[in-house]
């Protein structure tokens, strides 16, 4: 829910109870005050009988006019309380039930008992109540109008900084270049919020550029350790006393840091191509390419006799040569490594994408984690360092390729969209 | 042939020593930037190996200071800094060759050996190993007189065989050499290589002058 219908809606109900509770109140008093005028008026009526009464010794005429009646009732030694009350009577010329408001009171006259019946009309303060309420819905009903109005157009604008500022965090990447630049507000909070993202976004740049920092810093510093234990290894095996057992543990050795020099130049190339440090781009014919990183892996592809199938149309991208170089290298060790004896690899060039399709001994990838760091199915029995997709995916990213990849047919297709 | 190692790690320094040492190498050692300026600027090398990053400066500015005085060494730069724009301005400047760190001390053999003899302005062009004799110009390999043919990788495994004679070569360095580090792992296609380059070899009336050592690689020698 949008904040503003929330608040648009609490606004609206709490207006309505607020406006139906003063209303009712508003009736209540008003009518209490009304009533206790008919009651005034009424006791100066009934002063004035008892003041006739002591006058004439006699009882006044029963009258009744247009909104006032008084009559008289003899008593016959029942007795009567002096009291207010608001009844309904029919009046025959109106031909309708009208609220009244009655005063009766014992009075003797003559040492008789009477009861004396004046009763007014509440007419005209049943009028002036429907009145108020009218003007008082009329009122609610401007209000809500007016809110609404207010809501609609000037809240809106109010949030303008707000939905300005989320649209800069919405494209904030902290791998990209641009920094955040929010516009200035006048608002406070949006002002306070403005600086907030600021703060914390540069934050987020400076940590990220650390990260890449140590990541790359890291993978230099690796290197002349490892060229060490290298050079060691060939120096150490020139050694004649060397046993065959001995030489067999070297290998191990030689083998475990071949991977490590692999793992850690591929850990750095993916750094480098996050620190976008492959900056010169040329066009590349990968129709020219393709056969020529083809023939690189002939010797595999013939020792597992695999039926290698190529159409290849005229392709050409703007891409670093280095990086066209990776991933169409990974791209071809991938559908040969994982091949099976006897499977085949299929390559599809068009202008605009490149399909490579092969058998594999490995069921269907993990969707999910397929270009993940480090990810390897596991059934994987090749010395992968599971960093080949990540790589490919990263160079994809880097020109704005788009790679998917779909199993078919106990078939791996890796399909890549130039643009 | 006189090499000058500029390199600041001791333990690769020396290493590197120890392995050209068993070649027709006389070895030098400069471990700082205003050491490695000073050899430089006094003696003549055949082939210097430069490392970029100096405690006190940059190789490259060393490489810059032959240029501008029209020594004719040749420079293979080592860097561990295995990075394209280093590599573009290392031979930019006029560097021979380029190679990232780690590498097989074997690898850096073959490529001096390499440096050296395109460098040998006399035109020789020709390695002779006994009766074998390569062309380096034309690409050919012929054992008394007679040619033999050989594929593209048997041709690059003899003269990598032959820049690092005597030694023992790990399979790994073997197969970087052959398909460099785009191509990772199937050290087992050396072996066919081997056994086609070692039959043509004995074909034509040669000595068998490749040797196994305990499956952990191979040996060039005479004997």
């Amino acid at each position: 829910m949008k904040l503003l219908t929330k608040y648009n809606r609490i606004n609206i109900i709490a207006t309505i109870v607020a406006l139906l509770a003063s209303g009712i109140c508003y009736y209540f008093f008003i009518r209490y005050q009304l009533i206790n005028q008919l009651d005034k008026d009424l006791k100066i009526e009934e002063l004035e009988i008892i003041d006739f009464v002591k006058l004439n010794k006699g009882l006044p005429n029963p009258s009744n006019y247009k909104d006032q009646t008084i009559s008289f009732l003899l008593l016959n030694g029942e007795p009567v309380k002096r009291e207010f009350s608001s009844k309904d009577i029919f009046s025959k010329e109106e031909n309708e039930w009208v609220a009244t408001r009655e005063i009766e009171f014992p009075i003797q006259v003559m040492n008789k008992d009477y009861k004396v019946m004046i009763s007014k009309s509440q007419q005209e303060t049943d009028d002036l109540i429907q009145l108020i309420l009218l003007i008082t819905s009329t009122i609610v009903i401007a209000l809500l109008l007016v809110l609404f109005i207010i809501n609609r157009f000037l809240l809106n604008k109010l949030w303008l900084p707000f939905n300005a500022t989320l649209q800069q965090l919405k494209q904030f990447n902290p791998a990209g270049k641009k920094e955040l630049r929010l516009e200035k507000t006048g608002i406070n909070e949006f002002a306070e919020l403005n600086n907030a993202v600021n703060i914390m976004s540069s934050r987020v740049s400076r940590d990220y550029d650390a990260l890449k920092n140590f990541t790359e810093n890291a993978s230099h510093e690796m290197q002349t350790p490892l060229a060490i234990i290298n050079s060691k290894l060939d120096v150490l095996i020139q050694d004649e006393k060397i046993t065959e057992q001995q030489m067999r543990q070297l290998q191990g050795i030689y083998n475990a840091l071949d991977r490590l020099s692999k793992l850690n130049q591929s850990l750095l190339l993916l750094t480098k191509i996050e620190n976008n440090q492959f900056k010169q781009t040329e066009n590349i014919l990968l129709h020219n390419l393709i056969p020529e990183k083809l023939l690189q892996f002939e010797e595999m592809a013939i020792g597992k006799n695999l039926e290698v199938a190529t159409a290849l149309n005229p392709a050409v991208i703007h891409c670093n040569k280095q990086l066209a170089d990776i991933l169409i290298s990974n791209l071809l060790n991938n559908a040969i490594r994982y091949n099976y004896r006897n499977g085949a690899v299929s390559i599809k060039l068009a202008s605009n994408e490149l399909t490579i399709s092969n058998t594999s001994f490995l069921p269907c990838l993990d969707y999910q984690k397929l270009f993940q760091r480090f990810y390897r199915h596991t059934d994987t029995r090749q010395e992968g360092n599971g960093l080949g997709l990540s790589i490919i995916k990263q160079i994809c990213d880097a020109y704005n390729f788009t790679i998917s990849y779909t199993f078919i047919n106990e078939n791996h297709t890796f399909q890549i969209l130039f643009q | 042939m006189k090499i000058l190692i500029i390199e600041d790690e001791k333990a690769l320094r020396e290493d590197i020593v120890t392995y050209l040492k068993g070649e027709d190498y006389i070895c030098e050692t400069a471990y700082g930037y205003n050491m490695a300026l000073e050899k430089t600027e006094l003696y003549d090398y055949d082939c210097i190996l430069l490392d970029i990053t100096l405690p006190g400066g940059s190789g490259l500015n060393i490489l810059k200071g032959l240029k501008a005085n029209n020594k004719l060494d040749g420079v293979l730069i080592i860097s561990a800094k295995n990075s394209l724009d280093d590599k573009i301005a290392g031979l930019k400047l006029g560097a021979d060759d380029y190679l990232p760190k780690p590498f097989h001390l074997s690898e850096l053999s073959a490529r001096i050996a390499a440096i050296i003899r395109r460098r040998n302005f006399g035109g020789s062009n020709i390695i002779t190993f006994n009766g074998l004799v390569i062309d380096t110009q034309a690409r050919l390999v012929s054992v008394n007189n007679k040619p033999i043919d050989l594929t593209r990788k048997e041709y690059e495994l003899l003269l990598y065989f032959i820049g690092n004679k005597g030694k023992v070569i790990s399979k790994n360095a073997i197969a970087e050499h052959l398909w460099g580090d785009e191509m990772e792992g199937d050290i087992d296609f050396i072996y066919t290589h081997i056994k086609n380059l070692r039959k043509k070899l004995q074909e034509s009336g040669e000595v068998d002058y490749i040797k196994s050592v305990y499956g952990m690689g191979y040996k060039f020698a005479d004997r």
